[in-house]
């Protein structure tokens, strides 16, 4: 037993000082590729992706690009059916790979998820006491999370039940019960989304003061850029199943750099800015459409012939960001005299470059 | 100045509690809208925007009010006799979230446009024309609303609603279920039709940066009442009101901070 241990430890040991980051890995999608029978595409294209301890990483785009998979898949919960290549690892376990007991463990106490409706995750018999205690938290705990979540007279809320609070009080209490189990990592899908802009601010602020202090990393997914690059460190734009941009939030806003990014962003009303909306031609991608070489080539102002059967693959912008472009990734290329992309599971593609 | 196409007069609308007493769902609006021009109702869910809304269309009778188009003053029920029922579609037609509960599931797109102008006594052929300006093609022309995405059923419902030729159409948070791509495509739809027809929008929606874009004067509503009302650019620039500076506070963008937001509502309880 404890030699299996120490083995274990130690090959993670080396793992984790040969990607010598600042801060540690928490989540890291390599490659992931997941696929249902009966679709024309994969649901998930080859989708990289970290959270780093303490971080709060944004995943935007719209409705069926892949969002709600990918936090899944840090759960280890795939579609029925489904078939995956590529790798899903939270604190370096492979989750993919874990079953039974070790699973029910990922699941309670190492990720938590929020979903868009508390209803979903609430039992409408249960006190929201009981709800809180059933994951890990003292009753005397309980009455604290409420309280850090924002609920008014926490001892009286936790001797209620469900149907007696509005929306947004339950989806206050799905996220203490989210931080009961003092998580390492929180994936929160569309959390705030179905609450009024007002409430949503209050509930966003109380879970950054609440994630701090526990250090836990944070998934965060939305269809709002501008709330993603408002809130979030860093930020990934998928685009039918894959990720078409990572970049800092910040420079998101200020430099977006796939047509994509540019386009939501162009078609997005700003609070305070009178230009025209630009939208973005046709419609997001549904599962029974293929392409050839970039998904996003038949909306693409930008589209050469080439991009009609260029394989997407990430290359670099400033240090650890990335876009799936190949006209952006040339510009830049040529302008910061950036080598083409070496990195493996890339070079693959090096044939249709042209 | 035009004329007044649209004029609000103290419309009020209350439901019993099942305690006693009365919710007091809408009090004192009141609004004017000139012919092509678009007038929004923002405020959080429950703050009386869609019983606005629904009462201009007739669906639910104020209690108290004068709702005016064109001079003329509206009933408070839709009246029985046909042609009279036809005239106040023609005055008033209404958008809503979900176009799915309003589309008939076994009529295609052209069907069920043949059908609302046949009603109206307009030549059915303008049915290719409607589809024109809302972008929908032959494909969705020939598709039944169960085939057509949530932005096609949209344009589709819009469309529909223009069949009647009204002069004002309630839009009630017609592109909040959309993806932002689809719904730039419906709010430019929304521009071009006003420019091309003149008819005038009253848009109720929660999303601030969205009614920025479509409306020229706006009306801010919270807990039924009228807290702050004018031209949407000075509203939403200089509110005068601590509830609109509120929900202004609390829309995400460039440099936003949500302990903004909590800060805003803490003046407002004071
Ligand atoms: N269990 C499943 N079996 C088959 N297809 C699925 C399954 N779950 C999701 N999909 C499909 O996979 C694609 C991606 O779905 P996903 O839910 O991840 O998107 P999303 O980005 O979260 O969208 P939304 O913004 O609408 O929540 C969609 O086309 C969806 O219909
Ligand atoms: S690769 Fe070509 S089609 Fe794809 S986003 Fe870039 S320019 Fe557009
Ligand atoms: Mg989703």
């Amino acid at each position: 037993m404890t030699e299996a241990t120490e083995t274990t430890e130690s090959t993670e040991t080396t793992e984790s000082t040969e990607r010598a980051e600042a801060t540690p890995t928490l989540l890291s999608l390599e490659d992931l590729t997941v696929r249902v029978p009966g679709t024309a595409r994969p649901l998930l294209d080859s989708v990289t992706l970290t959270v780093a301890e303490g971080e709060v990483v944004g995943l935007v785009g719209e409705s069926g690009s892949g969002k709600s998979t990918t936090a899944k898949a840090a759960l280890g919960l795939l579609p029925t059916g489904a078939s995956c290549e590529g790798s899903v690892r939270v604190d370096g376990t492979d989750v993919l790979r874990l079953r039974g007991e070790a699973l029910r463990t990922h699941r309670a106490d190492t990720v938590a998820m929020i979903h868009q409706d508390p209803r979903a995750t609430l039992n409408p018999v249960r006190r929201i006491g009981d709800f809180l205690v059933e994951r890990g938290a003292t009753r005397e705990r309980a009455v604290e999370l409420l309280a850090a979540v924002g609920l008014s007279d926490p001892e009286h809320r936790a001797r209620q039940r469900p149907h007696e609070l509005s929306g947004g009080m339950l989806q206050r209490v799905v996220i203490a019960g989210a931080l009961a189990a003092r998580p390492r990592l929180l994936l929160a899908d569309e959390a705030t989304s179905a609450l009024d802009v007002t409430t949503q601010a209050e509930i966003l602020t109380q879970l950054r003061t609440a994630r701090e202090e526990q250090g836990a990393g944070l998934l965060f997914i939305t269809h709002d850029l501008h709330l993603a690059a408002a809130y979030c460190d860093r930020v990934y734009v998928m685009y039918a199943g894959r990720v078409v941009e990572e970049r800092t939030a910040r420079a998101l806003f200020t430099a977006p750099a796939h047509p994509y990014t540019r386009g939501l962003l162009s078609c997005s009303p700003t609070l305070g800015e009178s230009r025209a909306l630009v939208p973005i031609q046709g419609r997001p991608p549904s599962l029974s459409d293929t392409f050839p070489g970039c998904p996003f080539a038949p909306r693409c102002g930008e589209a050469e012939e080439e991009c009609e059967t260029w394989l997407p693959e990430r290359v670099p912008l400033e240090e650890g960001a990335s876009v799936a472009c190949r006209v952006v990734g040339r510009r830049s290329a040529g302008r910061n005299g950036w080598a083409q992309p070496t990195t493996a599971g890339q070079t693959k593609n090096k044939v249709s470059h042209g | 100045m035009t004329s007044t196409l649209l004029q609000v007069e103290s419309l009020a609308k209350t439901y019993p509690l099942p305690g006693g007493g009365r919710h007091t769902a809408a009090e004192d609006i009141n609004f004017t809208l000139q012919p092509g021009g678009a007038l929004g109702i923002v405020g959080e869910s429950g703050s009386g925007k869609t019983t606005v809304a629904r009462m201009l269309v007739g669906l639910t009778t104020p209690d108290t009010g004068l709702i005016t188009v064109d001079g003329r003053a509206r009933e408070p029920r839709t009246p029985r006799r046909r042609p009279a029922r036809l005239t106040r579609a023609r005055e008033i037609q209404m958008v809503f979230q979900d176009p799915y509960v309003s589309l008939d599931p076994r009529l295609t797109a052209d069907q069920c446009l043949r059908s609302a102008l046949r009603l109206h006594g307009r030549a059915e052929s303008l049915a290719a024309t409607l589809l024109d300006q809302v972008g929908l093609g032959e494909r969705e022309a020939g598709a039944r609303p169960r085939h057509l995405s949530g932005g096609q059923r949209q344009r589709l419902a819009i469309a529909r609603a223009l069949a009647v030729d009204p002069r004002i159409l309630v839009l009630d948070e017609a592109v909040a279920a959309l993806d932002v791509s689809i719904q730039a495509q419906i709010l430019r739809l929304l521009d071009d039709i006003r420019r091309d027809t003149g008819v005038a929008l009253v848009f109720v929606s929660h999303d601030l940066a969205v009614v920025q874009h479509v409306t020229d004067e706006v009306l801010v509503m919270r807990r039924g009442r009228t807290v702050e009302q004018g031209p949407t650019r000075r509203v939403l620039t200089e509110p005068s009101d601590p509830y609109t500076r509120l929900l202004l506070a609390s829309v995400p963008g460039e440099g936003w901070d949500p302990a903004d937001a909590v800060a805003a509502r803490a003046a407002l309880s004071v």
